[in-house]
């Protein structure tokens, strides 16, 4: 009994040693280690910054001294978001570091507005002078923060993470940081957004060194390191957040480092999101780099099969596109007002109605990359192409029609029932609303944009971009904070880094440039969707993307502004706010961005050079044949 | 001495299963593993109706002739009325949880409603052509509101009585005539409808009351599932967000839940079985001396129309989101889905009276050690995240938790049983028998994906419709058995049996439109042949240390006889999935074919799909 027992002892000790030698060397065990006492710094940090306030409402401490420690209570975040925000980023964004506007309650039985909470609401306080009645909402604010640490601490220490997930965190953080991070998109008052790039660059290393040392001393580790080292020392260089060179850090270390990780990731056999998820993500983890064609997974969006009937469902939505039978006239098509001669756009102000006498509610967007999109039209009424297409079909002023006429049409023809059939031979070629929409969609996935000479420049291929053309690039990603908006590599609102949603935002667009008076359309609000009717929607519109800007004049939801120029002046001043009118809940900051007539210059060359129309629409030769319809005019009569 | 021992072995085994990567490929050639064959399934799984896709008879309605419409979206509960009288199966009703305009269904929400029978051969559902009395024809049915009882809204859950009465709820609260999506906001007239806009079911008592139109909003509004027809919105149970309701076998007694924070538990006690048009209501407060249902006049309109208030003045007992109610071998069960931070929810109420229900109190008792300081569940640390399966006993009028939700990982489901072992804000929940055993249906809804209501970062997040053998006495997570789930972004809901016990209705509500035709679209889904099958994995299905899996090919669930990672490997020895730390998996994914199981040991099987 006695030697067993020894034994057992013995045992237990090789097994523990066993352990603990290997402890050291699991990466996943020394990630898990960072984290969670990265999580408890955070929260010590918090009672750090509590106690700040504290002191400084007492006069024991001036406003500078609480501003910097509210920068190491950031600077705390900022060392583990690639983690925290990746695995629980509702937390984040519910309680930590949501963007500081009000939102509605998802999923609750009724509206419920809930006023922002979290670091970036606070920050909005602490770089003005604090006014008396803000040391309550201050602590209020911290005191939520507090509180919703604990559980989320206590859930960290107890739920596993995986390799696979290390990676998945640090390939989407270098999309954050590039996207939302040298941006100052959740830092826009301290100034510090450069130096939190910094501590959040430094953590993805951190992360990554266990599986770099994993790896060993091949030349893929070294590169990875030497990369880290570059960018850090980049960062760290950087004189201010106007100054600092978005462009070359983002070709020199971003755009290698996202391929580069993705290498180690499959070397070391770890793995991926296919192969644990069945659905499909709205990026492509394999995608080697940010910038390009493949970067988004247009199946996320779509649910557009690449499958050996897609040919067939592209060459029908091309005749659809184009078909004037789709309205009740016989004379309009989706090419009235998406002219591939003019990007897609049509180059008027509001596109002209169905009756010819008026014009249509709002400014007809380009349809190059609309389909990288959550939610659509301007208001963001269409949650999906079919509701988008619906609306349409429907509305008086465009084809003023319905499915039961536009079916019947298609039906009479035996060119479209054979197309229909060649598309859907799983659906015997049934002409229905799925099928009606799903070939449009086929059709529009040809339109992608993302082969402009800025992202061919950012992808390292070696082109020559223009001084202007680059100083125009790092002002819309820094000084001009066009970026916080425009995302990129989308530069439009879908919100890095999950690209799961569409931004909608508030900035009084005028009747006509400096006309002093907003324009009255409601927008989001008056959208029809329920969960929408918050007031903070009002005059609410979808950011969209200003790729190929240059071909799309005139500009905003009303067409009221004929030029960049004119665009990027109401920009300048502020929105409406900065103009001197009225306007709650505009999500613009109302002061200047106090950009000269040269940096305004430079910003427009960029955008043009944002363009790509490689993918070009053309009008086809023929369109089927419709029965009784000699004068079948493609594309439509006007 | 013996246990230390194995704890050390355990612990070297976290290690291990943390710390394996799986080889992309491996050598399938020249060698004979053990096989395992999963036999094809002997459920039949059918997509029974699709919103916006199956069109729709309507009745005439706001000038517009009888006709037909695409169906509307967001399916929610299903009802089912068996057809005694003839010879087939019985008449579906789906809800449709929106409120949005339509010239032909009618504006606000709305249900569909159609008849099956059952194919003799294969037991199969299939949907019966009807002519009804008002001279529609077809398979799919609106029911008319407009022209009945006032528009409906936000469709949610509803009631199946004993005999098969359909009441649908109407959940999203109204505030305002703004919150209508209605051509027509004139004032309402109960019996006689606005003034350009004729609904003449009327309630006995209430008619002749004026209201605004918005308040015409959220009651329990019966229907004719045979006629397509609304019967009266049911004035006397008080206005509330009415979530869920039930009937008991005596078709006297109603149970009630209401999705609010407070959220109110109530009841109305008919005089007459069968006729819900006069009886006395009641709300539920634990604390009450003597009878625990304090009644709240139903003959004063004010009262009913302001049921909150009511129930708030005479203390009654609060809920955080009440979903639906269930009545299972005489006990009435409950879902309350939850909500993160209730707080500030309540308060207001709990200092006009109105009391937590005990197990909040319980909670939050448990939560002051968390937090190191007393709170309770008006705080603003408390949370809720996961929700609950309430019972209720009628016998001793007492409410208490069947079945906590989770992770929370402190007390159930444990780590290595997560993901495969959770239950997230529980929403829809009913019943089937199933060869003379009573289980119970549960469907997840959810609230949030934060704190594990879903796997952390890339992963599957669906929410599953679990089965619960209700023999089992203080049931765990552990033993909901998964038999299915939706699409990317979309929410279980409606399930119910059949009550021959073959069938399972369900619906998949708001997908994700990444999700391929017609999954991106709500969709009512049959799954029959439950009589046929085993549910789980049968206790003596394992035998020994050595490294086995057990397939249910019903539930197309591969069981394994402990915890491990395991990849799957194609015909080829192609990596193809990989999971972490599993007792089962799901391999609905897998069309039939040869694959290779491997788990963290490296030992490799072979899986035969049929």
């Amino acid at each position: 009994m006695k030697r067993l027992g020894i034994l057992s002892l013995f045992l237990l000790l090789v097994f523990s040693l066993h352990y603990a030698a290997h402890k050291q060397e699991v990466p996943i065990e020394k990630v898990k280690g960072y984290y969670v006492s990265g999580l408890e710094d955070l929260h010590s940090s918090l009672k750090q910054f509590q106690n700040s306030i504290r002191e400084c409402r007492m006069g024991r401490q001036g406003q500078s001294e609480l501003q910097q420690s509210f920068a190491n209570l950031r600077f705390s975040y900022k060392k583990i978001e690639f983690l925290l925000d990746y695995l629980q980023p509702q937390d984040v964004k519910d309680h930590l570091n949501g963007a500081p506007l009000p939102k509605t309650e998802r999923n609750a039985p009724r509206l419920v507005v809930l006023e922002p909470k979290g670091m970036q609401k606070i920050e909005e306080l602490l770089y003005d002078p604090l006014l008396p009645e803000q040391w309550k909402e201050l602590q209020d604010l911290t005191k939520a923060m507090d509180y919703q640490l604990t559980p989320i601490i206590a859930f960290a220490k107890r739920s596993p993470i995986s390799d696979r997930q290390v990676f998945e965190a640090v390939r989407i953080a270098l999309v954050r940081i590039m996207s939302m991070g040298i941006t100052g998109f959740d830092t826009p008052a301290s100034s510090n957004a450069i130096k939190e790039s910094a501590v959040a660059w430094e953590s993805l290393s951190i992360g990554l060194e266990p599986y770099c040392q994993k790896l060993g001393e091949a030349n893929l580790a070294q590169e990875i390191k030497l990369k880290w080292q570059g960018g850090l020392e980049t960062l760290k260089a950087a004189k201010d957040f106007d100054s600092f060179d978005r462009l070359n850090f983002i070709r020199q270390y971003v755009e290698p480092l996202y391929g580069l990780c993705l290498d180690l990731h499959l070397k070391l056999a770890y793995e991926t999101a296919s192969e644990v998820y069945r659905g499909q993500l709205p990026f492509n983890y394999r995608a080697s780099s940010i910038f390009s064609e493949d970067f988004f997974n247009l199946q996320y969006y779509t649910g557009l099969k690449p499958d050996a009937h897609l040919k067939a469902k592209v060459k029908l939505g091309r005749m659809l596109f184009f078909e004037p039978a789709l309205s009740a006239n016989f004379e309009r098509s989706c090419a009235s007002c998406h002219d591939p001669k003019k990007a897609f756009a049509d180059g008027r102000a509001k596109s002209l109605a169905f009756d010819q006498k008026g014009t249509v509610d709002r400014n007809a967007p380009s349809l190059y990359n609309a389909l990288y999109a959550e939610k659509f039209f301007h208001d963001l009424r269409a949650d999906r192409m079919e509701a988008q297409m619906e609306h349409v079909i429907f509305n008086e002023k465009e084809f003023a029609t319905n499915y039961h006429t536009i079916f019947a049409r298609l039906e009479s023809s035996e060119e479209y029932r054979r197309m229909f059939k060649e598309a859907f031979p799983d659906f015997n070629g049934a002409i229905n609303r799925h099928s009606l929409s799903e070939a449009m969609v086929a059709y529009l996935s040809g339109l992608k944009s993302f082969n402009s000479p800025v992202d061919r420049y950012l992808r390292g291929d070696e082109i020559v971009l223009s001084e202007e053309v680059k100083q125009g690039f790092n002002l819309f990603m820094g000084k001009a904070a066009c970026a916080t908006c425009h995302f990129a590599p989308s530069f439009s609102g879908l919100v890095p880094p999950w690209f799961e949603e569409n931004e909608s935002e508030v900035l009084g667009v005028l009747k006509k440039p400096l006309a002093n008076e907003i324009d009255g359309d409601w927008g989001r609000y008056k959208n029809g969707v329920v969960q929408d009717e918050a007031p903070f929607y009002k005059h609410s519109f979808k950011t969209p993307t200003v790729r190929n800007v240059a071909y799309t004049a005139p500009y905003f939801h009303n067409g009221a502004y004929p030029d960049l120029a004119s665009v990027l002046e109401f920009y300048n001043h502020g929105g409406a706010l900065g103009l001197g009118l009225e306007l709650p809940n505009q999500t613009l900051p109302a002061d200047s961005l106090g950009l000269d007539s040269a940096e305004l210059k430079a910003l427009e060359v960029f955008m043009e050079a944002l363009s790509d129309t490689t993918n070009r629409g053309a009008y086809p030769l023929n369109l089927p044949q419709l029965p009784g319809r000699p004068q079948h005019l493609i594309g439509g009569k006007y | 001495m013996k246990k230390l021992l194995l704890s050390a072995v355990a612990l070297a085994g976290t290690f291990a299963a943390s710390a394996q990567s799986f080889s992309p490929e491996i050598d399938v050639t020249n060698w004979e593993p053990t096989t395992i064959m999963v036999p094809p399934s002997p459920l039949i799984t059918q997509y029974l109706f699709i919103g916006g896709h199956h069109k729709v008879q309507t009745t005439a309605t706001y000038g517009n002739g009888a006709g037909e419409a695409l169906a509307k979206q967001w399916h929610d509960f299903i009802g089912f009325t068996p057809d005694n009288n003839g010879s087939d199966l019985g008449w579906i009703s789906v809800n449709h949880e929106m409120v949005v305009a339509n010239d032909s269904i009618g504006d606000g929400g709305g249900m569909t409603v159609f008849k099956v029978r059952r194919d003799p051969a294969t037991d199969s559902l299939i949907i019966v052509d009807q002519t009804l009395s008002d001279g529609r024809q077809g398979k799919f049915f609106a029911v008319d509101f407009a022209n009945t009882v006032g528009e409906t809204g936000m469709n949610c859950g509803g009631i199946t009585g004993p005999t098969g009465r359909i009441w649908t709820a109407e959940e999203w609260w109204r505030g305002g005539n703004g919150d209508l999506a209605d051509r027509d906001t004139g004032d309402f007239t109960i019996g006689t409808g606005t003034a350009n806009q004729s609904a003449p079911n009327g309630f006995p008592g209430f008619n002749g009351q004026t209201i605004k139109k918005y308040q015409n909003y959220n009651y329990m509004v019966e229907i004719d599932p045979t006629e397509a027809v609304a019967v009266r919105k049911q004035y006397n149970w008080g206005r509330q967000p009415f979530e869920g309701g039930a009937i008991m076998p005596d078709n006297k007694t109603v149970y009630l839940g209401s999705d609010a924070t407070p959220g109110f538990f109530s009841k109305f006690v008919a005089d007459n079985a069968g006729d819900f048009t006069s009886g006395s209501t009641y709300v539920y407060k634990h604390d009450a001396p003597g009878s625990k249902w304090v009644e709240i006049d139903n003959s004063d309109f004010s009262k009913m129309l302001n049921f909150d208030a009511e129930a708030v003045s005479v203390g009654a007992t609060m809920f955080n989101r009440i979903e639906w109610v269930v009545e299972i071998g005489g006990k009435v069960y409950f879902t309350e889905t939850g909500r993160d931070n209730p707080g500030s929810r309540w308060a207001g109420e709990k200092a006009a009276g109105a009391v937590f229900a005990p197990h909040h109190i319980a909670r939050a008792a448990d939560q002051s050690l968390e937090f190191n300081k007393t709170i309770s569940p008006d705080s603003a640390q408390y949370w809720d995240y996961y929700g609950r399966v309430m019972e209720y006993d009628p016998a001793t009028g007492n409410t208490s938790v069947f079945l906590e939700g989770g992770p929370y990982f402190s007390v159930d489901p444990a780590i290595a049983q997560y993901p495969n072992v959770h239950l997230s804000n529980p929403d829809g929940l009913n019943k089937i028998t199933i060869n003379g055993k009573d289980y119970m249906l549960i469907n997840e809804d959810l609230n949030g994906s934060s704190k594990g209501r879903t796997p952390a970062g890339i992963s599957n997040r669906t929410c599953e419709l679990y089965i619960l053998d209700m023999s089992i006495s203080n049931p765990t997570l552990n033993d909901l058995v998964r038999i299915a789930y939706v699409p990317v972004g979309a929410e279980i809901t409606g399930a119910i049996g059949t009550p021959d016990g073959k069938t399972i209705l369900f619906n998949s509500q708001h997908p994700s439109t990444s999700n391929p035709f017609p999954f991106n679209n709500s969709l009512t889904v049959a799954i029959t042949g439950w009589d046929n099958v085993t549910i789980g994995v049968p206790e003596n299905a394992f035998e020994g240390d050595l490294f086995q899996m057990y397939p249910n090919p019903a539930t197309r669930t591969l069981y394994f006889n402990k915890s491990t990672d395991v990849a799957i490997y194609d015909v080829n020895g192609k990596r193809m999935n990989v999971y972490r730390n599993v007792e089962n998996i799901d391999i609905s994914h897998l069309r039939p074919g040869v694959y290779f199981v491997q788990n963290t040991e490296g030992e490799t099987q072979k899986l035969l799909v049929k």
